[in-house]
């Protein structure tokens, strides 16, 4: 049998997230087709054929598939998903919307956010927002899948051959129109529900060095933050206090600046899922509870670290 | 407008889960159960419609063992004016969840149903998108607005990258994501009045739905722990591991 | 569902303040509103008057989970339809004096404060030297009152006062005072070692007129007003003490959980898992004994002796429990950045507020000796 994979697209080209699930429908293993629906999106019809290890391109192109929405979206997943012995779509806002009607419509219990693959029937998923690992068993015909495309690999964009075969759209269920659209401003987020926090500490020595980690916010998405001690010494204001009196965070990533690591900073970020400490003191406290440290002059290493990542 | 909003007893969000040291699952004795954070949140959009003027009465669900009752019990004592349990002592998965759902809808015939985005314990995301393909009605999932009006609702939606806004008609699911709205708080003269509202209780087997689990769980573990934190040679390999090891950018 | 409904309140409203509180000597008076705005001022109010006419022991759970998380804050509720002086006029007051002072302390719209003690009446309440003398329809009030809680927000005042000049408990009675009232002042507010929030003053009175319809207890009636206060002795100062602990040892086992030294958790030293568990004991112990007496209190079956027990007991336990938190802490512990040191200072007192754990010694032995007391 084979493996649909729901693109995830924006009509000229075809996403990260759906390299990350076809390496997901890779390792359950079989033909792998990839399903493109949406509006004026040859383009990423395209793209998909030449994604490595697919097969087959299902091109759906129709005005009410332009918004992707879950009615209609979800009817031509079910008109397809006959053919096939496991149907998989990223965890985007769009494959978590869509992928659980259609597995209703099809009466399969879905399988969410998967980050490992066990066997075909088998899958590793977190629950308990990641605080343990099920490892689950389905017994449905055809399993609906979401993949945590942060588990996977993506495969390469490049090298595929796959051929094109458009299929027809249900008509537009006229129970949903779309309205609009607002991208999400770049304005910095709020420090407690930031995914990821950018912290100074003493060690930035003024508030002008601050300006210094703006760069790296920026290009993170990220909230600043400082320790007790660059708040008592005046360098940001009193809002910014991650510890014990002050915020306390559990972000996916917390870069800590110049902080030694104090009981009470670490009273307030010690929950983070990813710990970066940059100080150029190598017996700093901070570094016991970092992930990833890196020792030298932050004056020096902040704008490499911004480099790196604008490569 | 009759409003439903579905409701799921799990383990408080402040609590920290212990995975079973027989890898069946997470401990869930003794420990604290609440409301699911996010049916808080549906609960209160609901109320919001009443005291509005859109909606007339508001009736919380829920399904599972009879504990659930005082999760309900919460719901009437937020403000609901009625309550259901369909109970059950089977593991619930939220496909059988949606068509025990489906099947009080068939019932009571809401214009709105109002379900939480997810279950801070299984993290499925499926209930309410599974539900309204079972009722055949529209959805608007993670909604962090909502306005109806005309007979529609106006939705809009966190999406990745920002909001999108859709018109669907009634009657629909909604699915709440967090920012639609701040629960109040359970007050204490509305603790007292909770005690006198309806409560009345459904089984699987009276509403025709079978609710065997398709999913067999066969281990539970704990994620692996935090490694030693390691030093790293330069900015470079930095970002290479935020990248591809702990893949967090 | 009231502790949920309560603790969720406190946890999110009141303790994220309670250490500014303290440093800044600035009573949490938003903290009463919110209490009204959901419902828990008006918790001991009867119904009719706007309340909810709440029993002893749902009290008692409510101000153990605000003490959990603002000591002051709790404190504070002491003035609202959840202190003593909305049950002393709920139970003894005339109608006239419940319509005008009840609902609106119900709705959290007016405070209450407490006065019994002066400069030379502590203990010996019989020597209340504040004197009130008839003058046609009014009371002419002269003298000073110490420690009176809540004083600089409070307004209204219960006061007690010689109405009478036979000597002892025999001449004291109680009269109702309202702020702004030409001749009463309330003083500066007064530092003690911890509680630094409660706008805790003295009273000053200087020819002070008051309506005669104020007398809430004539001379002599002061047994009437212990009894009622035996019920206080349980759901106010003990509750305050039980929260405290309870958060002292919740904090201490976070705390030890993550500080490392030699290598290794505190939690894993068996020197200090004696110690955590020896405060769970404590504190249970003392738990255990207040639910005691508040659910014998709710049942109108609370002797004095219950009471005294449950009280001295609460007190002295808490006082251990925060002190062994501190030790278990370290400097931290000491430290203003950590709740701990404040803890300690804020339950300090309660074992001198409302009868001293050596007035209720007394008692104890004054029952037992009178055979009220099978052991
Ligand atoms: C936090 C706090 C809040 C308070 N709030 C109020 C309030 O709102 N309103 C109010 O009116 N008062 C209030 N008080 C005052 C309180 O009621 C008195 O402090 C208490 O009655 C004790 O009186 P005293 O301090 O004068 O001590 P004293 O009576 O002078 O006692 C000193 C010591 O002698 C002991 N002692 C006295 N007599 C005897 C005896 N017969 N046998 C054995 N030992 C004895 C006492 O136990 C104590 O150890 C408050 C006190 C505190 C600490």
């Amino acid at each position: 049998m084979a493996l649909l994979v729901i693109a995830e697209h924006d009509g000229a080209g075809i996403k990260q997230a759906t390299l990350c699930t076809v390496a997901a429908a890779a390792k359950i293993g079989g033909e792998i087709h990839v399903l493109v629906a949406g509006h004026n999106a040859a383009g990423a019809a395209q793209a998909a054929t030449r994604i490595a290890g697919v097969s087959k391109v299902l091109h759906a192109d129709a005005p009410q598939l332009g918004e992707f929405l879950a009615e209609n979206v979800a009817a031509l997943i079910v008109g397809l998903a006959k053919s096939y012995s496991h149907v998989l779509a990223p965890a985007t806002s769009n494959g978590k919307d869509v992928m659980p009607r259609a597995a209703a419509l099809l009466d399969s219990q879905q399988i969410s956010e998967i980050v490992s693959v066990e066997s075909p029937d088998t899958f590793v998923r977190p629950i308990y927002a990641g605080n343990a690992l099920a490892t689950v068993q389905s017994s449905d015909a055809i399993k609906v899948i979401t993949v945590r495309t942060t588990g996977f690999d993506a495969v390469s964009a490049e090298g595929g051959s796959a051929v094109i075969e458009s299929v027809v759209a249900p008509a537009d269920s006229g129970l949903s129109t779309f309205v609009g659209r607002e991208v999400s401003k770049s304005e910095r987020p709020e420090l407690t529900s930031a995914r990821i926090v950018v912290s100074g500490g003493r060690g930035m020595g003024s508030g002008e060095a601050f300006k210094l980690l703006e760069p790296l916010a920026d290009k993170l998405g990220a909230a600043m933050g400082a320790s007790r001690a660059a708040v008592d010494a005046g360098y940001v204001p009193n809002d910014w206090q991650v510890g014990q009196t002050g915020k306390i965070v559990a972000p996916d990533l917390y870069i800590a600046i110049g902080i030694s690591g104090a009981i009470q900073h670490l009273a307030g970020m010690k929950d983070s899922k990813v710990i970066v400490a940059i100080n150029k003191d190598e017996e700093a406290p901070i570094f016991q509870v970092a992930d990833y440290g890196l020792v030298g002059d932050l004056f020096q290493l902040v704008p490499q670290v911004v480099e790196e990542l604008n490569k | 407008m009759k409003a439903l909003v579905s409701i799921k007893r799990v383990v408080d969000y402040n609590v920290k889960v212990r995975v079973k040291s027989d890898g069946t699952g997470v401990e869930t004795a003794n420990v604290k159960m609440s409301m699911n954070p996010f049916d808080e949140i549906a609960v209160e959009e609901a109320l919001r419609l009443r005291e509005a003027g859109t909606v007339t009465e508001v009736v919380a669900v829920s399904c599972g063992p009879l504990a659930c009752q005082e999760t309900l019990r919460t719901a009437l004592a937020l403000g609901a004016d009625r309550a259901i349990l369909v109970q059950t002592d089977e593991e619930l998965q939220p496909l059988a969840v949606s068509k025990l759902l489906k099947a009080v809808a068939d019932k009571e015939a809401p214009q709105i149903f109002i379900v939480g985005k997810q279950a801070i314990d299984d993290d499925s995301n499926q209930t309410g998108q599974m539900l309204a393909a079972l009722t055949g009605w529209s959805q608007a999932t993670f909604a962090s607005k909502l306005k109806i009006a005309d007979g529609k609702a106006e939705v809009t939606r966190e999406v990745d990258g920002g909001l999108a806004t859709i018109r669907i008609s009634l009657p629909a699911i909604i699915t709440t994501d967090l920012r639609l709205n701040e629960p109040r708080y359970v007050t204490l003269p509305n603790i007292m009045k909770a005690k006198k509202k309806p409560l009345d209780t459904l089984t699987p087997e009276a509403l025709g739905v079978d609710v065997k689990p398709r999913l067999k769980t066969l281990k539970v573990v704990e994620p692996s722990k935090r490694k030693a934190g390691a030093k790293v040679a330069d900015a470079a390999a930095l970002v290479d591991k935020l990248r591809n090891e702990a893949k967090v950018i | 569902m009231i502790r949920d409904s309560i603790r969720k309140i406190a946890q999110e409203h009141f303790k994220p303040g309670a250490a500014a509180a303290d440093r800044e000597y600035r009573p949490p008076v938003e903290n009463i509103k919110v209490l009204a705005d959901n419902g828990f001022a008006g918790v001991a109010i009867p119904e009719e008057y706007g309340g909810l006419g709440l029993g002893v022991f749902e009290l008692m759970l409510i101000m153990e989970e605000v003490s959990r998380a603002c000591a002051n804050t709790a404190m504070l509720m002491g003035g609202t339809g959840g202190g003593p002086t909305p049950r002393v006029i709920a139970a003894v007051g005339t109608d006239a004096l419940k319509k005008k002072f009840l609902p609106k302390m119900a709705k959290g719209e007016l405070f209450a404060a407490w006065s019994m003690s002066e400069p030379n009446a502590g203990s010996d309440v019989g020597n209340v030297q504040t004197k009130a003398i008839r003058d046609g329809n009014e009371y002419v009030i002269n003298g000073s009152k110490m420690w009176c809680s809540g004083a600089q927000l409070a307004d209204v005042f219960l006061v007690l006062v010689r109405l009478d000049p036979t000597p002892g408990m025999k001449g004291v009675g109680a009269i109702m005072i309202e702020r702004g009232t030409p001749g009463f002042e309330v003083g500066k507010h007064l530092d003690l070692i911890g509680l630094h929030a409660t706008g805790m003053a003295p009273l000053y009175f200087e020819d002070c007129r008051v309506p005669a319809e104020n007398v809430i207890i004539p001379a002599g009636g002061m047994r009437k007003l212990f009894e009622i206060l035996d019920d206080d002795r349980v759901v106010g100062n003990p509750s305050i003490c039980l929260g405290v602990a309870s958060a002292a040892l919740e904090d201490a086992l976070a705390y030890t959980r993550e500080r490392k030294q030699f290598g290794r958790a505190l939690t894993e030293f068996q020197g200090l898992q004696w110690k955590l568990a020896d405060m769970a004991i404590d504190l249970e112990a003392g738990r255990t004994l207040l639910y005691a007496a508040a659910r014998k209190a709710a049942a109108g079956q609370l002797t004095p002796m219950d009471a005294s027990v449950a009280k001295v007991y609460v007190n002295e336990m808490s006082q251990r429990v925060t002190n062994s938190a501190i030790q278990v802490c370290g400097a931290y512990g000491l430290s203003n950045e950590f709740p701990f040191e404040r803890y300690y200072r804020d339950v300090r007192g309660f074992a001198i507020g409302y009868g001293t754990t050596e007035i209720h010694r007394n008692s104890i032995a004054r029952e037992m000796i009178l055979g009220n007391y099978k052991p």
